[in-house]
């Protein structure tokens, strides 16, 4: 029983062992404590992707989830996506193709395709819109980000 | 929006967590993928002090078969239940199902027992599971005790779940039934939801925003009908027995335009319960 809680996670590549309230939601962890704001919070109910961060490498919304729901998982945030300074592959396809405006809605988008990628190696037009779906983009018009994820689902 | 302070309990075996929930009675909840808790809890909409972990508890995340059931563990994710190889095999309208719910997110942290267990009026498993005669198994102190979906859900937001009780499996029988399931939807949620199963018991149940309901006559017509299926019999016969059921309007849809949606997919699921494809599972 606690209203403390420790917990223990990989944090895009990092090991994290923070003892945090136990009514800390993940995105206000990631954002708050430990200073990385790549995650939006948006609707703030489920609805919009914006907070989305990747769980074991499944999208889920962090603002409705406890943090210490990752106790024991890896978590990997828009922050986890560039290595030493060099743009992941999604993030340039999404720059090429001029796949965001405002960019609020963007770090969801990059990571539910990540998660996508990762899973299905070239995935179809329709399986990309599909893994999408749950993402909401109030400026592009989804056009330019499903080409960028066509792109490299091409390669 | 943030949530008020609470203390996490997070038990490794059931009679910890059933022995948690009766500890701290009206005060705790019990906590699984938290997709409709954690929202609620959130908006100011109930204020539990102590949340029960459920996910540490091993063996509630399984899918399995035995002879006549399919089992699935109360903690499976819909995102696991839709790609599970024996779901989409022995019940593929649930595996379409469960792949249609809200969103990916949702459907990676949210559970089939959560779902069943919050009993939201517009969800959509209730509606299908009642129509499978499907059963789930709540385990408390020192019981344990299985009920029909049909009976567990009593109306919206009440289940026949005792303060301390835990949902463990839904098992959904392998009898044979043909299972078509439809939806009309509004964005990422159902404004009129139909289940058909034509096996050894045939049952009509839908969903109508406000709740769900089984459709005695139709269920009767269907089984009655045999290979010999009159569509608009069977819309008429839908039509009838929806204009019994008590159907709110709202700023979605007016009662009129829902009692129209029920038809429209009750004529579908039939179709697709005749052809017995398990269904597309329309958004």
């Amino acid at each position: 029983m606690a209203e403390f809680v420790e917990i223990t996670f990989s944090l895009n590549g990092s090991q994290v062992a923070p003892t945090i309230p136990a009514a800390t939601l993940l995105i206000d962890f990631l954002r708050e404590t430990c200073g990385l704001r790549g995650t939006k919070r948006s609707c703030d109910m489920e609805v919009c992707g914006a907070c989305t961060v990747l769980v074991d490498n499944r999208p889920v919304s962090s603002c409705t989830m406890l943090a210490a729901d990752v106790d024991g998982a890896e978590v990997t945030t828009v922050e986890g996506l560039a290595r030493d300074g060099e743009l992941h592959p999604i993030q340039r396809a999404f720059v090429e193709h001029d796949a965001l405006q405002c960019g609020f809605c963007t770090p969801g988008f990059l990571l539910a395709a990540k998660a996508l990628l990762d899973n299905v190696k070239h995935p179809t037009r329709s399986q990309i819109v599909r893994a999408l779906d749950g993402n909401i983009c109030r400026c592009t018009g989804y056009k330019k980000i499903i080409e960028a994820i066509e792109d490299v689902a091409s390669s | 929006m943030l949530l008020n302070p609470i203390s996490l309990i997070q038990p490794t075996t059931l009679e910890e967590a059933v022995a948690a929930l009766a500890e701290y009675g009206a005060s705790a909840a019990a906590l699984a993928g938290g997709t409709e808790l954690l929202l609620l809890m959130k908006m100011g909409l109930s204020d539990f002090s102590h949340l029960v972990n459920l996910k540490r508890i091993p063996g509630l995340g399984a899918t399995e078969m035995d002879d006549a059931n399919l089992r699935i563990g109360a903690l499976t994710s819909h995102a696991r239940i839709a790609d599970n190889p024996l779901v989409q095999e022995h019940a593929l309208a649930l595996a379409r199902l469960c792949g249609s719910i809200a969103n990916a997110r949702v459907r990676n942290s949210g559970t089939l027992g959560g779902n069943l267990c919050f009993a939201e009026p517009r969800a959509d498993p209730p509606v299908l599971l009642a129509a499978m005669g499907a059963q789930v198994e709540l385990v408390g102190a020192g019981s344990r005790r299985r009920m029909l979906v049909e009976e567990f859900i009593v109306e919206p937001l009440t289940t026949a779940l005792e303060p301390a009780e835990i949902m463990t499996e839904i098992s959904v029988p392998l009898d044979g039934a043909r299972i078509g399931c439809e939806r009309v939807a509004s964005g990422s949620h159902s404004l009129a939801t139909a289940a058909v199963a034509i096996g050894p018991a045939t049952r009509v149940w839908v969903g109508h925003g406000g709740g769900m309901a089984r459709l005695d006559g139709a269920s009767e017509l269907l089984a009655n009908m045999g290979e010999a299926t009159d569509e608009a019999a069977f819309a008429r016969k839908v039509a009838e027995d929806i204009d019994q059921v008590e159907v709110a309007s709202d700023l979605e849809a007016s009662a009129d335009y829902r009692r129209h949606l029920v038809v429209v997919a009750a004529v579908r699921a039939m179709r697709q319960a005749l052809s017995n494809t398990g269904g597309p599972v329309n958004g």
